[in-house]
C-alpha cells in the first residue's frame, strides 16, 4: 500500500445484460420476501424512537407522530408513524438485483393506505415484480428498462396496513440516457440574501398554522377549489442522509472484509473511489464533486421518494388528527438535486362519499426553486 | 483522564488572568472558561421519560447492528444458540459500545465555537453487558484547564467520567475521555505536521488483493478457553485488520455502534435534522453552521465526512474518523484473543493521529505482563494501530482477566 498524490479518476459504468433483464423478466409474480425471525419482529416494532427517527429523515415533526404526550390525548393514545414509511418497505432493491449496479430512479408511486400505523406495530412486506419492459433509447444511448412493482404491508397482527405500487427506470450507468434525466440541471448556488429569505419563509409557516392538529377539518367546510397550505423543503444538504441512513450495517452499508467480499460478489456495485478502493456507488452521490468526478454527471442527485414524504408531510399537515390520508399517487417528471429547495402544493379538486367515508380530492404537485414542476399528483383524504 | 498527559512540546499551565476577559465565540475568554469551570463535579443526566429509556434497551437487534457495524462477527454477539452455551449464557454486547454511555463531552460542553479533539479514553468495564438491559450513564466533568504547548498554541483540555448503571441495580463500567478544544484555525494549523503533509491512501488492485490475503488471518479463539499460565510476555497478538475506510463504512461504523445516541442531552444526534428543524438549530445557535459549497448553512459535523470539505476547511488531506471507530476495532483484537472465557477489563487509548478516509488500519497486541490480584489472573498488553502510511495511528494498554488451570471455574468479571 502507498500514498499518491495524483490520481487518475476512473469514471463507473455498469451494463444491464440480457442474462441479467432476462433474471428480473422470470421474477414477475413471484413473491420476494425476507424470512423473518420472531425476535426479529418483535425487535422491529415500532418504538417511539424508530418513529422520531423518521420524523428527523423527512423533516416531518408533527405532535400526532413526534409528541407522545400529545398522541397521547388524541383517538390513537400512542404515537402515529408518519404513513409515507410504507413506501421504504419494498423488499426489492431495484439497483442491487438482478440489475446489478443499474441506476434506478423512482418515476411514479402510488399508495392506498387501509389502517393507520401506530407505535407498536411492526411492518412485513411481501413485494411482486408486476412488470417489466424494455423502453425504447435512441441507438448508441445505452438500455432503459421499465420496473414496476407492487408491495403488500401488513402489520404484525394480520392487518392490511397499505399497497404500494411504483415503477422504476433502470438506467446504465455512464450512459447517455442515465445522463438524460439530468435535464441539463446544474447544482444550485444560493447566496445570503436568499438563504435568508428562505428561513424567513420557514418562519412563516408557524404563523400560517399549517399544521391542522387536534382541531377536526369537516368535509362539508371543505370547498372545492380551496388551497392546501404549502410547505417548504430544503436546501437539501447531506446530514439529512446521514442522520436518516446512520443507523448501521445495511445493504449498501458495509465496511471491511465484508465489503471486500461483496465488492467481488457485485463488482458492477462499486466504483473505484479517491483511493483506488471498492466504494458502493452510492457513495458516489454523496457530494456535487463526487458525482462528477466517478459518474460524470452534473451532480448529486436526491432519491425521488423524498418528495413522496414531503408530499404525504403536507396532506397529514392539512387533514389534522382526525383525517386519513387513503391514498397518494404521485409522477416525477424530473429530478432533484441535493441543495435543491422544494415547494409542495395542494388544491381540493373534488369531493364525495364513498362507502359511507367523506373523502376529498386533492390535486398536488411540487415546484423547485428555478420553477420546475417536479412533481404531479392526486391525493384522497378522508375527513370526519 | 489523570494518567493522560501533555504531547507534543513544551507545554504549560496558563492562568485565568491571562486570558482575554470577555466571552467571544471561538476564542478562550476568562468568561467562557469560568461557565465551563462550574460544571466540574456537575451530574449531566436529564431525566428520561419511559420511551426514552425503552429506546436504550439492549437487545439483540442492538447486538447485531454494532457487530456489523464494527465487522466484527464474533458469535458472542451474533448467534443466541452459541451464546446460551458460552460462559456468558446469552448474547452479549460488543464492550466498546459501552463509550456510549457518555451524557455530554467536549463536543458540546461549553466552549462555543472551538473546535473539539478526542485526545484519548479509558473503558474500565466490571462486567460485560448483555441483552435485555437497560445501560444508562451519568456523565461529569471533572477538569478544564488551559494549556499551551509549541504545536497547537493555546488550548483548553476537558477531562469526562462517566458511570454506566444496570437497570439490574448494579455498575457495569465507567468512560473516562479527555478532549483539547482549539480555536478553529489553529486547530487545524495544530495537526501534527506529516498528517498534513502525507496524501491519501492509494491502493492497487495487486494492494488490495493483499488486503484480503490479511482478513483471512483473522483468528478468534472462541469456546477454546485461553489459560493465564500458556500466556508468554512478549507473545504477540494474531492482528486484525480494518478498512479501508469509505463513507458508507464510515456511516454504518458510526452510526450503527452507537446505543441511544438519539437522546443525549447535546448530543450529535441533535445535529441530524433537517427542513424546518434545521433552521430552527440555527436560531438556537448562530454560531453552529458553516456555509457550504452552494451557499447553504450546514452543521460542522458534515465536514469530516468529506475528503473535498476536510481538505477545503481544515487544510487535513481528507475526511477523517475522531477515533470512536478505532475504540470498536481494538476491542475486536481483543475479544479474538480472549476467547469466550476471557474478561476484557481495562483499556486505555490515546489517539496520536486522526484516521484519514481510505486509510487501512492493522490493529496489534503483545502481551507486556503478567499478575494475580484478588484472585484474578491478569495478562497486560501494549496495543497499537499501523495504518498503511505506516503510521502509529493509536497507543492503548490493556487488561484482561484470564481463566487459570488452578482454578478453571473462577468468574473472569466482576458480577
Amino acid at each position: 500500500m502507498s500514498t499518491k498524490e495524483q490520481v487518475q479518476y476512473k469514471k463507473h459504468t455498469s451494463k444491464i445484460t440480457d442474462e441479467a433483464l432476462a433474471e428480473l423478466k422470470n421474477m414477475v409474480g413471484k413473491e420476494i420476501s425476507r424470512p423473518r425471525q420472531d425476535w426479529e419482529i418483535e425487535d422491529s416494532k415500532l418504538s417511539v424512537a424508530g418513529i422520531r427517527m423518521m420524523c428527523r429523515a423527512i423533516g416531518d415533526f408533527n405532535p400526532l407522530f413526534a409528541e407522545v404526550e400529545y398522541a397521547q390525548k388524541t383517538r390513537f393514545g400512542r404515537p402515529v408513524m408518519p404513513p409515507s414509511i410504507v413506501l421504504e418497505t419494498e423488499q426489492l432493491d431495484p439497483e442491487m438485483e438482478p440489475l446489478v449496479g443499474c441506476r434506478a430512479v423512482l418515476k411514479a408511486a402510488s399508495v392506498e393506505w387501509y389502517i393507520h400505523i401506530l407505535e407498536g406495530n411492526a411492518l412485513l412486506a411481501k413485494t411482486y415484480v408486476r412488470d417489466v419492459q424494455e423502453a425504447t433509447a435512441s441507438f448508441g444511448a445505452g438500455r432503459v428498462v421499465t420496473d414496476d412493482l407492487e408491495t403488500l404491508v401488513t402489520n404484525s397482527r394480520g392487518e392490511k396496513v397499505a399497497t404500494v405500487k411504483t415503477s422504476w427506470n433502470c438506467y446504465e450507468r455512464g450512459s447517455a440516457a442515465e445522463l438524460s434525466i439530468f435535464d441539463g440541471r446544474e447544482p444550485a448556488m444560493w447566496n445570503s440574501e436568499q438563504i435568508e429569505s428562505i428561513h424567513q419563509e420557514y418562519k412563516g409557516e408557524e404563523a400560517r398554522r399549517v399544521i391542522r392538529g387536534a382541531e377536526p377539518r369537516k368535509w362539508e367546510e371543505v370547498t372545492v377549489g380551496e388551497r392546501i397550505s404549502y410547505i417548504l423543503k430544503g436546501p437539501t444538504t447531506i446530514i439529512k442522509r446521514v442522520g436518516g441512513v446512520a443507523v448501521g450495517a445495511g445493504t449498501w452499508y458495509h465496511g471491511h472484509g465484508e465489503a471486500i467480499g461483496q465488492s467481488e460478489k457485485w463488482p458492477a456495485l462499486f466504483f473505484s473511489n479517491e483511493h483506488g478502493a471498492p466504494e458502493p456507488v452510492m457513495g458516489a452521490e454523496w457530494s456535487h464533486v463526487r458525482a462528477q468526478r466517478f459518474l460524470h454527471v452534473p451532480g448529486a442527485k436526491e432519491a425521488n421518494s423524498e418528495r413522496f414524504h414531503w408530499t404525504a408531510h403536507m396532506l397529514t399537515n392539512w387533514q389534522g388528527d382526525d383525517g386519513f390520508l387513503k391514498r397518494l399517487d404521485l409522477k416525477f417528471p424530473t429530478i432533484n438535486m441535493l441543495g435543491d429547495i422544494t415547494r409542495c402544493y395542494g388544491k381540493v379538486t373534488g369531493k364525495h362519499v364513498e362507502e359511507g367515508k367523506k373523502v376529498v380530492e386533492i390535486e398536488v404537485w411540487n415546484i423547485n426553486q428555478v420553477g420546475d414542476v417536479v412533481t404531479t399528483g392526486l391525493a384522497e383524504v378522508v375527513l370526519t | 483522564m489523570a494518567e493522560e498527559k501533555q504531547q507534543g512540546g513544551a507545554t504549560g499551565e496558563v492562568k485565568l488572568e491571562d486570558l482575554p476577559e470577555k466571552k467571544e465565540y471561538g476564542k478562550i475568554t476568562q468568561e467562557s472558561l469560568l461557565a465551563l469551570r462550574s460544571r466540574i463535579g456537575v451530574e449531566r443526566a436529564r431525566p428520561l421519560e419511559d420511551w426514552e429509556v425503552e429506546a436504550m434497551r439492549l437487545t439483540r437487534s442492538v447486538a447485531r447492528r454494532a457487530a456489523l457495524a464494527i465487522g466484527d462477527y464474533n458469535p458472542l454477539y451474533l448467534d443466541l444458540e452459541y451464546a446460551k452455551k458460552s460462559p456468558h449464557g446469552t448474547i452479549i454486547i460488543p464492550p466498546g459500545v459501552m463509550q456510549h454511555i457518555e451524557q455530554i463531552n467536549a463536543r458540546t460542553d461549553g466552549m462555543p465555537g472551538m473546535h473539539a479533539l478526542f485526545r484519548g479514553l479509558t473503558l474500565h468495564w466490571r462486567r460485560p453487558m448483555r441483552i435485555g438491559e437497560v445501560v444508562r450513564g451519568k456523565t461529569y466533568l471533572r477538569e478544564a484547564r488551559v494549556s499551551r504547548s509549541q504545536l497547537s498554541g493555546l488550548s483548553v483540555i476537558q477531562d469526562y467520567e462517566s458511570i454506566g448503571t444496570s437497570d439490574r441495580g448494579d455498575e457495569v463500567g465507567r468512560v473516562y475521555t479527555s478532549w483539547s478544544r482549539h480555536e478553529r484555525i489553529a486547530a487545524a494549523k495544530s495537526n501534527d505536521a506529516r498528517q498534513k503533509q502525507r496524501a491519501q491512501g492509494w491502493y492497487t488492485p495487486e494492494d488490495l488483493e493483499r488486503l484480503k490475503e490479511d482478513y483471512k488471518k483473522e483468528v478468534r479463539r472462541g469456546a477454546e478457553p485461553r489459560f493465564w499460565e500458556d500466556v508468554e510476555i512478549g507473545e504477540e497478538l494474531p492482528f486484525v485488520v480494518k478498512g479501508p475506510t469509505c463513507l458508507p463504512q464510515r456511516l454504518a461504523g458510526e452510526g450503527g455502534a452507537m446505543v441511544g445516541s438519539e437522546i443525549k442531552i447535546g448530543g450529535s444526534g441533535d445535529w441530524w435534522v433537517s427542513h424546518a428543524q434545521l433552521w430552527k438549530l440555527f436560531e438556537q445557535h448562530p454560531g453552529l453552521p458553516y456555509i457550504n459549497e452552494q451557499g447553504i448553512p450546514e452543521v460542522p459535523v458534515t465536514i469530516h465526512n468529506s475528503n473535498e470539505r476536510a481538505q477545503h476547511y481544515l487544510g487535513l488531506p481528507g475526511a477523517y474518523d475522531a477515533g470512536m471507530q478505532r475504540v470498536n476495532w481494538t476491542v475486536h483484537l481483543l475479544m479474538n484473543w480472549i476467547g469466550d472465557h476471557g474478561f476484557l477489563r481495562k483499556l486505555t487509548i490515546r489517539f496520536h493521529q486522526i484516521n484519514i478516509m481510505g486509510d487501512t488500519t492493522w490493529c496489534k497486541g503483545k502481551v507486556t505482563g503478567k499478575r494475580v490480584e484478588d484472585g484474578k489472573h491478569v495478562v497486560e498488553l501494549d496495543v497499537w494501530n499501523e495504518n498503511e502510511v505506516p503510521h502509529i495511528v493509536t497507543q492503548a494498554t490493556a487488561e484482561v482477566v484470564l481463566l487459570s488451570r488452578s482454578n478453571p471455574n473462577a468468574k473472569t468479571c466482576d458480577d
